[in-house]
């Protein structure tokens, strides 16, 4: 005889399952409404926002880095801001500033972007030092601190930032600090030749933005930290788990690489796995989960050229031994 | 259930029953059709294998079948040479692998572990090497075994069997069995009562286990006396003196009172001469009426030993040693025993050269001998009238003798003094012939034109004695070589005692109770030689060995512990060469160059091989049938295994990583097997697989996901995965 309420959890485990599937399943359509023909990008930036990491993508102008994070926050249905990152961009123009209300006669603080659920920063290599800096606290600990006043941020806030790699002249490359806070990093690259096709039929016809018909939010921003919470509860077994240590030691030792996979990157390892397990509808999550993301996870950490981080990657994953029959 | 498997096996087996009971000529016919059937399949199969059939010959049974026919014909052929134990043991350890393999095909039978247990058990009954008891062991525990698989497939008829039930009806078939076998093995009857001993005639055990258990013979204080010559033991009086109830004498005592027990100086006085008389018959000498004797007796007391008495040599030597100093030659064997002498013709066998130096009428002139030798022979207490010359003498010189008449010799060539025996202390000087053994080479032990059949008479000899001379120079060339092996043979086949006596003959003894004398081995030696077409006689003398030689005087001293047997074999050119089979014994070294050994081992080669061709042949084929079939033999017993344990997801998927790596398509260690596997295809079953085996694997506390094993292995079967790899 199963109990009651045995019988009552599994039911509920499966309704959240089917929602949770439902939810992913509606955010993945629309961000491939928004970005034509790639399901790939659109899968490793679902991971990033499913593994509470924040994304980094370093493509040329005009391949859509800008519309998939607008896709992605509308998507999520949470505020969305965007910094178009100068050189004479200041951090308060990011974190927010107090100012003096003469009605009040008080300070008041005046949020700044980084309180957006998710927020595109455009080009992020054309910002000082001191504002990247600044969003280095906001990135790692989802808080602010202004005039000694920490600012919570949203529990689900998301960060894209983008850079041009073709571009040096007047830019400030990201330090390795900055880029560790990145859980991925991913190129875009050109469409197919069909889905060039299918973006000119498209835009016969509308003048301007206000004419198509605009993007809907499919899941609330409490939906999306739901999810998170679910993804963050896949099981990861012992073999997977040496297996990910055995990575980040040959990571480590490799002759080409100057920093390794720090703990922190070995964690947002982790949970891109995570999250790529719950992608493919699985509770526990597999060496091929882990090798699915290790290539996006590495490249943020690298800081080489994407030709020598893939070089990399395939010496690093051929050099490890994937946990087999060890066990049986 | 593989019926095809038992009837072939039986057949084989079946086969070799047969040809062992009847020894006939019909085993060769057996051998004949198994081995031209499994030569023209290995053939037929080996054109086609050109072709593209050859994959569906490997894949097929064909393999199991063949490596099972050449087994049995192997056997079948191995009945031929019944006296080889090692052939016998390796065709039957094949037929156990043959079966073995065939069984394990890797598909799932209800009976298939009884028909392997079967297989190895009859194989085991055949086995020449253990005992016999053994062997029953282990084929009831092999029954035990077939049983207890077989009330597991019973009780669990889906298939899945319980490990568990197996091992408890193994376990109550055991315990019910073990003491059994104990009691049957190890205690006798006179173990479980000691009144036993005498009155049942077993107390060796059953006669099935020995032919000398049945009559008690060896049992050492449990032997009972029988008809049986061997037999030692106690007879009925002494049975009754060692039994516990009381005594003949005890009765005595309580019928009369004690004896009385005479003092040490008492002494009594005889009857009157008419009563002694009466009483004994006889008249004792002094038989004086009155006369007094002690009534004590005393048994006869020795003689005191009147100080240390030197012991004699038999005859002291001194020249080249070792040397076997020949007094008697025996030729005639009358299948008991040899006979001292022959009737023959006696003549005067020297002349007189002069200076008292008598030189041999018959003095042997051979290739063979090197240089001269000079001897100083002075005699002791031979007490014969054989001269102790040593072989190959040419002329001799004793004491003052000038006259040849007082030399004599018969056939045998031994020289005598004509009329006396002679005299201690005699001196007899000689010039014998050395024989270089490296010049042997140039003379062949053969029966010259004019010799005695004699030296070849078979009559008497024991065909055992042939048999085994004949085995133990199994394909060495005639000549040296097969003369010296089985001198070697003889060497090492059994202990030398000198005080061993047997009633037995000569190479019984050697065989059965593994000592003999040199008078066992030299017998056992002419024989075997004369077996084998070679003149032999037996020589009796003495044995010179240079450690008998004083280094103070340079004379070897040579008493009684010297006299030997050995072996004489005649030579073409009419010599004697002495041979000396007893071990310890020096035996003649033959030296060989490169050449000739090659040459003596080519030979034994070729003998071997075109005495056993049927054999070989049929090795060649199983190994072949093997090494074709081996990818499906390991795959199948793999697959067999997999199935004992229980098909797992990672199992199976395991099972088929084996099979692609059979095929050259091996997983790269870093690859995932889930990964790996959708390589090999995607269809429903695989995918099933791969989920069920990333949970088992990655994440074991879930619950295990069904999935169709069956039809998994059966679409990546060792053969579709060699199609997709043909493919690609």
């Amino acid at each position: 005889m199963i109990p009651l309420n045995t019988v009552q959890n599994t039911v509920h485990a499966c309704h959240r399952g089917l929602e949770h599937a439902q939810a992913v399943a509606h955010i993945r359509q629309a961000m491939n409404d928004a970005l034509r023909g790639k399901p790939e990008v659109v899968e490793i930036a679902l991971v990033c926002l499913l593994a509470r990491g924040h994304l980094l993508i370093e493509d040329l102008p005009g391949l859509g880095k800008t519309t998939l994070a607008k896709a992605l926050a509308t998507a999520v249905g949470g505020r969305f801001c965007r910094v178009q990152c100068t050189p004479d961009l200041l951090p308060g123009d990011v974190t927010g500033f107090s100012i003096f209300n003469q009605k009040t006669r008080e300070f008041e603080f005046l949020p700044g972007p980084v309180f957006a659920d998710v927020l595109l920063v455009d080009e992020i290599n054309r910002a000082t030092p001191r504002t990247q800096s600044a969003l280095l606290e906001a990135m790692a600990e989802h808080q602010v601190t202004v005039d000694n006043q920490p600012h919570r941020l949203s529990s689900t806030f998301f960060v894209i930032a983008t850079q041009n790699p073709a571009e040096h002249h007047g830019t400030y490359p990201l330090p390795e600090a900055q880029l560790d806070r990145f859980a991925m990093k991913l190129r875009i690259g050109y469409p197919k030749r069909q889905d060039e096709l299918a973006i000119l039929e498209a835009a016969v016809g509308p003048c301007c933005e206000d004419d198509s018909p605009r993007p809907q939010p499919v899941v609330q921003p409490s939906d999306l930290h739901h999810l998170q919470q679910h993804v963050a509860a896949i099981a990861v077994g012992p073999a997977v788990r040496e297996y990910l240590v055995d990575l980040a030691a040959v990571v480590r030792s490799h002759p080409r690489v100057p920093l390794g996979l720090s703990p922190r990157g070995l964690l947002t390892l982790q949970r891109a796995a995570q999250a790529q397990a719950f992608l493919h509808n699985r509770t526990f999550v597999i060496p091929d989960d882990v090798q699915g993301v290790m290539g996006p996870v590495l490249s943020a950490r690298l800081n080489m050229p994407a030709d020598a981080s893939a070089e990399v990657l395939d010496e690093v994953l051929a050099a490890v031994r994937v946990p087999a029959w060890e066990q049986q | 259930m593989n019926p095809m498997t038992a009837v072939i096996l039986m057949v084989g087996v079946g086969a070799l029953q047969l040809s062992r009971a009847a020894r006939a000529a019909s085993v060769s016919g057996y051998m004949m059709v198994g081995t031209v059937i499994v030569v023209a399949l290995c053939i037929a199969r080996l054109l086609l294998g050109r072709t593209s059939l050859l994959d569906r010959w490997t894949d097929s049974k064909w393999p199991q079948v063949f490596a099972v026919i050449s087994a049995a014909a192997m056997l079948a052929s191995q009945s031929l040479s019944l006296g080889a134990p090692l052939e016998g043991s390796v065709s039957t350890s094949l037929l156990v692998l043959a079966g073995g393999l065939y069984v394990f095909d890797g598909r799932v039978g209800r009976h298939d572990g009884v028909v392997a247990a079967i297989c190895i058990a009859v194989a085991l009954l055949l086995l020449p090497t253990f005992d016999f008891a053994v062997r029953g062991g282990v084929v009831a525990v092999l029954v035990i075994v077939s049983a207890g698989w077989l009330a597991a497939g019973q009780i669990e008829p889906s298939g899945s069997r319980r490990w568990s039930t197996f091992f408890v009806v193994c376990a109550i078939c055991l315990a019910l069995l073990v003491p059994l076998v104990a009691a049957h093995r190890f205690i006798r009857p006179v173990d479980l009562n000691p009144s036993y001993a005498g009155w049942v005639p077993a107390s060796g055990g059953p006669a099935s286990e020995s032919e000398r258990a049945a009559r008690g013979v060896g049992d050492g204080q449990d032997e009972i006396s029988s008809d049986h010559a061997a037999s030692t033991g106690l007879d009925q009086n002494e049975r009754i003196a060692e039994s516990s109830l009381d005594s003949l004498y005890d009765l005595w005592t309580e019928a009369y009172g004690e004896p009385v027990t005479p003092a040490e100086q008492q002494k009594t006085i005889a009857l009157k001469q008419d009563g002694l008389n009466q009483a004994q018959g006889t008249d004792r000498g002094d038989s004086r009426t009155g006369r007094s004797f002690d009534i004590k007796r005393r048994a006869p007391a020795e003689r005191a030993a009147s100080g240390e008495k030197q012991g004699t040599a038999l005859l002291e030597l001194r020249g080249p040693l070792p040397a076997w100093i020949a007094l008697e030659a025996l030729e005639r064997f009358d299948g008991d025993a040899w006979q001292p002498r022959y009737a023959g013709r006696s003549f005067v066998p020297v002349r007189h050269l002069g200076e008292r130096w008598m030189e041999l009428l018959l003095r042997p002139i051979s290739p063979a001998f090197g240089r001269d030798g000079e001897y100083s022979v002075r005699v002791g207490e031979l007490n014969g009238r054989t001269l102790p010359l040593p072989p190959h003498t040419t002329q001799f010189r004793m004491g003052l003798i000038d006259q040849p008449t007082f030399f004599s010799s018969d056939e045998a060539g031994v020289v005598r003094l004509a009329r006396r025996t002679l005299p201690t202390g005699a001196s007899i000087d000689v010039t014998a012939k050395l024989v270089d053994a490296s010049r042997l080479l140039n003379v062949e032990p053969a029966l010259p034109a004019h010799s005695k059949p004699l030296l070849l008479e078979v009559a008497h000899i024991e065909p055992e004695l042939a048999a085994w001379a004949n085995r133990m120079t199994f394909g060495t060339p005639r000549g040296w070589p097969q003369v010296l092996a089985l001198m070697r043979s003889l060497q090492e086949s059994a202990h030398y005692d000198p005080s061993w006596c047997s009633p037995r003959p000569a190479f019984e003894t050697l065989q059965r109770d593994g000592r003999g004398n040199d008078y066992h081995f030299a017998t056992a030696g002419v024989l075997g030689l004369r077996s084998l077409g070679y003149p032999a006689r037996l020589a009796s003398g003495v044995f010179a060995s240079a450690d008998r030689v004083n280094e103070q005087s340079g004379w070897a001293q040579l008493n009684r512990d010297d006299l030997h047997c050995w072996v004489q074999i005649r030579m073409s050119d009419g010599t004697w060469i002495d041979l000396d089979p007893t071990p310890g014994f020096p035996l003649l070294a033959v030296p060989m160059n490169w050449r000739q050994q090659f040459h003596n081992w080519a030979q034994q080669a070729a003998t071997r091989a075109k005495r056993q061709w049927v054999a070989i042949i049929s090795a060649f084929c199983f190994l072949g049938v093997v090494w074709f079939g081996r990818r499906q033999w390991l795959d199948g017993v793999a697959t067999r295994i997999l199935h004992i344990r229980g098909p797992t997801p990672a199992r199976v998927a395991r099972l088929i990583e084996r099979r692609a790596s059979l095929v050259g398509r091996k997983r790269a260690a870093a690859t995932p097997v889930g990964k790996w596997l959708h390589t090999l295809g995607s269809s429903r079953s695989i995918l099933e697989l791969i989920d069920a085996m990333n949970q088992q694997l990655y994440c074991p506390q879930a619950p295990v996901i069904r999935f169709d094993a069956t039809s998994v292995l059966k679409e990546l079967s060792l053969r579709n995965l060699r199609k997709q790899l043909d493919v690609r």
